[in-house]
């Protein structure tokens, strides 16, 4: 009893001491007022009991607390699940804070931007203090890492620069290759480009900066225009309030061109890498962390004082009622849906941030310019004369953000011309006036060179990210893309040397827009670098597989992008490549493996043939679309310019509705009794009737995803009907209709579920051992889950050895399998998305499958409580030790129920008695009879253990060995430590 | 050496144990991806039984004919479910190895209960359908990657028939065959029987002197060195191919005197490729799960992996004298 009153007591007096700081300091009070006056808020404290209730009422520059009570009028919540919660949270460190919220023992209840205001207003009095608590933890984990390296055996410090040293000539063999030589490029490195090294060292040495730009011209313009309305209080039309903000933000936005950079433009003001913030989707959500985001151990960001002074008084409490997760809660009148996705233990909405995820049609902006697509959009409206206020009011729209664009390039190109003059270097005065040329003639006309293409390539990425929140927008197959300009180029050149040469100078300026795609980060706060930790924005690209009719699509650039890969090794772009067996050559195969070895983990290899076959199930999509698939955010599949996906439209836990069948409708983690009464474990007499007791209560979960994604979707149409994305997207122009709203020639939605394998590890043991076998009862088995096996180690062995798991190469367990992906697919391609598409399924996790392993019980399968599911769909590393079973297991999975794709991953060690050839032979080996076998995609990363011990250790070594996590790829040493661990105990198969 | 010679015990089996022909194998295992034994993705078939008895063999389980009781310490969650049905009360936590071997029977009783499977029965009988069923699911990744199906042990030539049977099976699902041989055995059954339907042999010649083999292995090597030669000059028609292979075991087979003499002996019958498989000390792990002492002193050299400098002076010198050695 003592220690529960002193916590709520201490907590009062926290909270009358910070009022007391703030109501005597009047610098500190002037925090309190922004530009569009006092910033007044009443943020609550309670315990799920309710036996505490305290708030603080902040208003018109006072603050006050009330204890024992939470006016009816609070905006935000915070609520501990139980009292010793509360004390708990007084002595945690950053690592327990976060795994607290992820078990639901801490959660914001109502306006998660307010809470993030009081947030700030704390660290103000202690955000030195949290600064110092997140370095002692970093020097904690250091010390716990240099303890585990300790006991690895021989890492491979080297292991980047032997195998640079190694790289293989290839051979010219694919019809598509016209100049390369040697397509493997080997005689280049990175040495050879003394700039894209010095940017790369950059990249890896300089923190993102957060931005204030696109907050303060996006708040500019609607304190000056209206929001909801028009000034004149007329309602606004959505498409051409959108446009219209969006000109202004690129007509009054920094036109920046990076240091001897050779492509114009920038995400943000920082020209190495920047934070967007956009205010309304996620950037409110560092509001609480602007005077800590420096100093925290994850995903650290530099922010100045002024930008945190913009963010904090002009753009936050502009957007903490307009913010989008504001909106959901507040707009509808049934929240539940939100309120399922707030707990954190079962559902991901990504659609809560954006519908982008996907590939919008730059090609046709290359191919175009923009005043083609602006000519288009004019025939169309000259040759509908019935055009309702809708369209016409859309391709308005459009045609201001296609001008926001090219007005962007114009103040591009005057920079560019102003600093050429002001440039002392000859060579680079050149460049400039050729950067400054090229902007003259692009966006807004066809592009006829390579570096023209490249350069509206980038500008209609910014302009999209900027339209958008900048996440998660694919580039698409840039080797289609850009090999007309490549090959018009090269034909211009007469001698062998000057076609080497610019080969060489078209890798320079791959290079470059690499570099260019690695340069902004989301910044986000501390409890999603858990989530997503060292995620990138996944600016997606791919190589390779076949073209729209089917024929063999590697060319040069499909070389040349991958050897931008191979000597960048960077993040992002997240690079994947297509294969079409029996199309694609096995010289391009074994390149991919080769730059796989080389970087330790990228390219993503997916076999096209699934993927086409999955995508085909669709009724009316055709098949020359289907061709041009290309994944996006990960590694869902999308057809670019023609297509809005919101592939991750909704990602979740499928482990939740079955703990919540074991449970009755409850979940343990989540402390909550919020699902159907299916049943107690003693009713269940078969396993069939468990069965539907699993499958109910997914339906139940998918039920509210459902309504929760149609709130959304409503929501986007108002806040974010995207007229550029629309613009450049087939099927829109004509029909008069946004993305939002349906426009796009194709539309489905995507889900993505996490800890499949965990699932069917767990129904085997209940079918087999429970009601098969009856080595014990289903109550037993539940006792020994609730108490995490222990005392229950004879029932922890069995589920161990005497149930298959998938990935052993048991034909039931495979269906099992089947039966699960076909159960989830049955349900969600058959679910209206309310643009007139479905929702695709697939497997993938981000870093989800560690963290929500982290805070969920014992399974039935074996697996422990707080240990990681596996990624996307990869098999328990105990299932086998022989790869072969894996990949067929995997293989045998139905691609109709992975049509928004997996993430398989496979983790390899190489044996030192084998050359550097027999290594990239063995992976090219595994590959091919893997999609022989059907398997759709595949993974690696190809680091033994004891290295990545090292790395945890020692990240000085390794600053740029990226892993792939599931499905994003990252810097293995910039990762949350559970991942890190997560990575470390995945199986690893010798080669 | 002296302790080393005490656990020896060699056993004095006559070379008649290679007129032997048995039936039906246990099988020990089948590993589903081998890179170690022969090209490409392979499958191993693990046969329990064979003629030699070397020191150093990588597989202790894989000695005798018989099955035998396997347990692991480390899997063991000690429920006592094995006590309670052990007719001979041959377990207890007081012995040394956990099972008392002289008292046991072998009625694998305790297998059956035991839910950890700590308690292992090793040697399985298996029908040749069985097998070719096991590996049979791997194909695609054979044919991708030049891969098939291995048979070694112990000594699949102890089962004649049965591995006549099995081959030719393989060979019927096109399935590369690869045979690891101590070279023990009848050269007319195997001329007739083995050597029709297997595409690879790996041959170990691990001493030239017999006598040094007979003191290390068990058994003299004349058939063996003999049974090789013939070999070779079959396989000059080149329906098979023939690649011997060499442990090195610190100061046992890696004896520069060893070494000339495999070197000379490769010379004069015009062999130009070896294997040497360097000392990997994993399998003394195995020693108490067969319920046997680990006898090495601490300090033994068998005890490391071997020293890389030195593995690289004999590939050397092989190399010197004609013979391209790699490593296995």
């Amino acid at each position: 009893m003592k220690t529960k009153l002193s916590a709520k007591k201490e907590m009062y007096e926290l909270l009358q001491s910070v009022a007391q700081t703030f109501n005597s300091t009047p610098s500190l009070q002037e925090e309190l007022k922004g530009t569009q006056g006092w910033i007044n808020a009443t943020v609550g404290i309670r315990t799920g009991d309710n036996q505490v209730q305290q708030a603080v009422i902040i208003k018109d520059g006072k603050i006050s607390v009330i204890q024992d009570s939470i006016p009816k009028d609070a905006g935000a919540t915070l609520v501990f699940a139980t009292e010793k919660d509360l004390a708990d949270y007084q002595k945690a460190n950053v690592d327990d804070v976060c795994r607290m919220i992820l078990a639901s023992r801490i959660r914001v209840d109502g306006n998660q931007a307010l809470y993030g205001y009081f947030n700030y207003l704390v660290s103000l009095l202690f955000g030195q203090d949290d600064i110092k608590a997140a370095k002692s933890q970093a020097e904690e984990h250091q010390k716990e890492n240099l303890k585990l390296a300790e006991k690895a055996g021989k890492p491979d410090r080297q292991i980047r620069n032997e195998r640079i040293a190694g790289r293989l000539k290839g051979k010219k063999v694919d019809p598509g290759v016209g100049w390369l030589d040697d397509p493997y490029m080997a005689k280049y490195s990175l040495d050879d480009f003394p700039r894209l090294k010095q940017f790369k060292d950059d990249h890896h040495n300089t923190l993102p900066e957060v931005s204030a730009e696109q907050g303060k011209l996006l708040t500019d313009f609607h304190i000056e225009h209206g929001y909801e309305t028009k000034k004149d209080g007329t309602p606004w039309d959505p498409n051409l309030r959108m446009a219209k903000a969006f000109h202004y933000l690129m007509a009054n936005r920094e036109p920046v061109i990076r240091p001897n950079g050779l492509i114009a433009g920038t995400m943000t003001p920082n020209p190495i890498c920047g934070s967007v913030t956009q205010p309304y989707t996620i950037g409110w959500s560092i509001w609480g962390e602007l005077k800590t985001i420096h100093g925290r151990e994850l995903d650290p960001y530099n922010i100045t004082n002024e930008t945190i002074e913009t963010l904090h008084k002009h753009v936050f409490p502009f957007w903490m009622n307009r913010n989008i997760h504001q909106l959901w809660i507040d707009k509808f009148d049934y929240p539940f849906p939100a309120q399922i996705n707030d707990r954190l233990f079962c559902l991901n909405l990504w659609s809560l941030v954006s519908l982008h995820p996907g590939c919008p049609g730059f090609e046709k902006a290359v191919k175009m310019g923009i005043k083609g697509i602006r000519e288009e959009i004019d025939r169309e409206l000259n040759s509908d004369p019935k055009a309702d206020p809708e369209k016409k009011n859309t391709l308005e729209a459009m045609k201001i953000s296609l001008d926001a664009v090219s007005v962007y390039a114009k103040n591009l190109a005057q920079q560019a011309g102003k600093e050429a003059k002001m440039e002392t270097d000859p060579r680079r005065r050149k460049e400039l006036e050729h950067i400054h040329d090229i902007l003259l003639r692009v966006p807004d006309n066809p592009a006829q060179t390579l570096e023209e293409a490249v350069q509206t390539l980038w500008i209609m990425f910014i302009a999209i990210g900027l339209e958008g929140m900048d996440d998660d927008v694919a580039f698409g197959r840039m080797d289609q893309i850009l090999q007309p300009y490549f090959e018009a180029d090269i034909k211009k050149k007469s001698s062998q040397k000057d076609k080497e040469d610019y080969i060489k100078y078209a890798l320079e300026v791959v290079g470059c827009l690499f570099m260019r795609i690695t340069s902004h980060r989301i910044g986000a706060p501390t409890i999603a670098s858990w989530q997503n930790s060292g995620a990138p924005p996944t600016s997606t690209t791919i190589v390779g597989g076949v073209t729209p009719d089917g024929k063999d699509a590697v060319n040069d650039m499909s070389y040349i992008v991958l050897k931008a890969a191979e000597i960048l090794s960077l993040n992002d772009p997240n690079m994947h490549a297509r294969f079409m067996p029996g199309v694609n050559s096995e010289t391009y195969l074994k390149r991919l493996c080769e730059v796989n070895y080389i970087t330790c983990g990228t390219p993503g290899i997916h076999n096209d043939e699934a993927v086409i076959k999955a995508l085909s199930q669709n009724d009316g999509w055709a098949i020359e679309d289907i061709r041009d698939w290309t994944p996006t955010g990960c590694v869902e599949p999308v057809l670019p310019g023609k297509h809005l996906a919101c592939t991750g439209d909704i990602d979740s836990n499928l482990m939740a509705p079955f703990t919540m069948a074991l449970n009755n409708g409850y979940h343990p983690v989540a402390m909550w009794d919020f699902g159907p009464k299916t049943g107690k474990i003693e009713d269940f007499k078969t396993f069939e009737e468990f069965y539907n007791a699993f499958k109910a209560q997914f339906e139940f979960i998918y039920g509210q995803a459902f309504i929760g994604s149609l709130q959304l979707l409503k929501i986007h149409q108002q806040v974010m009907p995207s007229p550029l994305y629309s613009a450049i997207t087939e099927g829109c122009i004509e029909k008069g209709r946004g993305i939002t709203r349906g426009g796009a020639k194709y539309n489905s939605s995507g889900a993505s579920l996490i800890a499949l394998s965990d699932v069917i590890d767990s129904l085997m043991v209940i079918k087999k051992l429970v009601f098969d076998e009856e080595k014990f009862s289903f109550k037993e088995l539940k006792e020994a889950i609730d108490n995490n096996f222990e005392g229950y180690s004879k029932i922890h062995a069995l589920t161990a050895t005497a149930a298959p798991k998938f990935g052993s190469g048991d034909q039931e367990t495979v269906d099992m399998a089947n039966r699960v992906t076909r159960m989830v697919a049955d349900l969600l391609h058959n679910q209206d998305n309310g643009r007139g598409g479905n929702y695709s399924t697939g497997y993938r996790s981000n870093n989800n499958h560690t963290v929500y392993g982290r805070v969920s019980g014992a399974s039935p399968s074996g697996r422990l409580a707080g240990s990681p599911f596996t990624p996307g769909l990869t098999p328990n590393p105990s299932a086998s030790k022989n790869i072969l079973d894996n990949l067929l297991d995997v293989a045998k999975l139905d691609p109709e129920t992975l049509d928004n794709n997996i993430a398989f991953n496979v983790r390899l060690s190489f044996s030192k008695k084998n050359t550097y050839e027999q290594n990239i032979d063995n992976v090219a080996d595994i590959v091919n009879a893997y999609f022989d076998h059907g398997g759709m995609q595949i993974q690696f990363i190809m680091v033994d253990a004891d290295t990545l011990k090292d790395a945890m250790a020692h990240p000085e070594y390794y600053r740029d060995v990226v892993v792939r996590v599931s499905g994003y790829t990252g810097y293995y040493v910039q990762m949350q430590r559970d991942l890190q661990l997560e990575i470390l105990g995945r199986s690893e198969f010798g080669v | 050496m002296n302790q080393r010679n005490l656990e020896l015990k060699i056993s004095k089996r006559m070379d008649m144990v290679s007129k032997m022909s048995f039936k039906q194998p246990l099988i020990i295992d089948i590993e589903g991806n081998s890179r170690d034994d022969g090209p490409g993705i392979r499958s191993v078939v693990f046969f329990k039984g064979c003629p030699l008895n070397c020191l150093w063999c990588h597989n202790p389980e894989s000695k005798k004919m018989e099955a035998e009781l396997w347990w692991d310490r480390e899997k063991c969650v000690a429920c006592g479910e094995c006590m309670k049905v052990c007719p001979e009360g041959a377990i207890s936590r007081d012995n040394l190895f956990f099972i008392d071997r002289n008292i046991c029977k072998r009625c694998f009783k305790c297998v059956e209960v035991c839910p950890s499977k700590a308690l292992r029965c090793v040697g399985q009988e298996m029908s040749v359908d069985e097998i070719v069923r096991k590996v049979v699911r791997y194909k695609k990744f054979f044919d991708t990657s030049g891969g098939g199906v291995t048979l070694s042990g112990g000594e699949p030539t102890l089962f004649m028939e049965f591995t006549s049977t099995l081959l030719k099976r393989l060979r019927d699902e096109g399935i590369h065959t690869l045979l690891e041989t101590a070279g023990l055995f009848d050269f007319k059954q195997f001329e007739s029987l083995v050597l029709p339907y297997v595409d690879m042999i790996f041959f170990d010649i691990k001493f030239i002197d017999s006598s040094e083999h007979e003191r290390y292995c068990g058994v003299k090597n004349e058939r063996v060195l003999h049974n090789f030669i013939l070999l070779h000059n079959k396989s000059q028609c080149g329906h098979f191919e023939l690649l011997p292979r060499t442990p090195l075991i610190p100061e046992i087979t890696d004896t520069k005197k060893n070494i000339q003499a495999t070197a000379d002996f490769y010379h004069k019958h015009q062999i130009k490729k070896t294997t040497l498989l360097p000392n990997n000390p994993a399998w003394i792990n195995k020693l108490e799960m067969l319920g046997k002492k680990d006898i090495f002193d601490n300090k033994d050299p068998i005890r490391k992996f071997y020293d890389q400098e030195k593995e690289k002076k004999i590939k050397e010198y092989f190399s010197r004298h004609g013979v391209e050695a790699s490593f296995g």
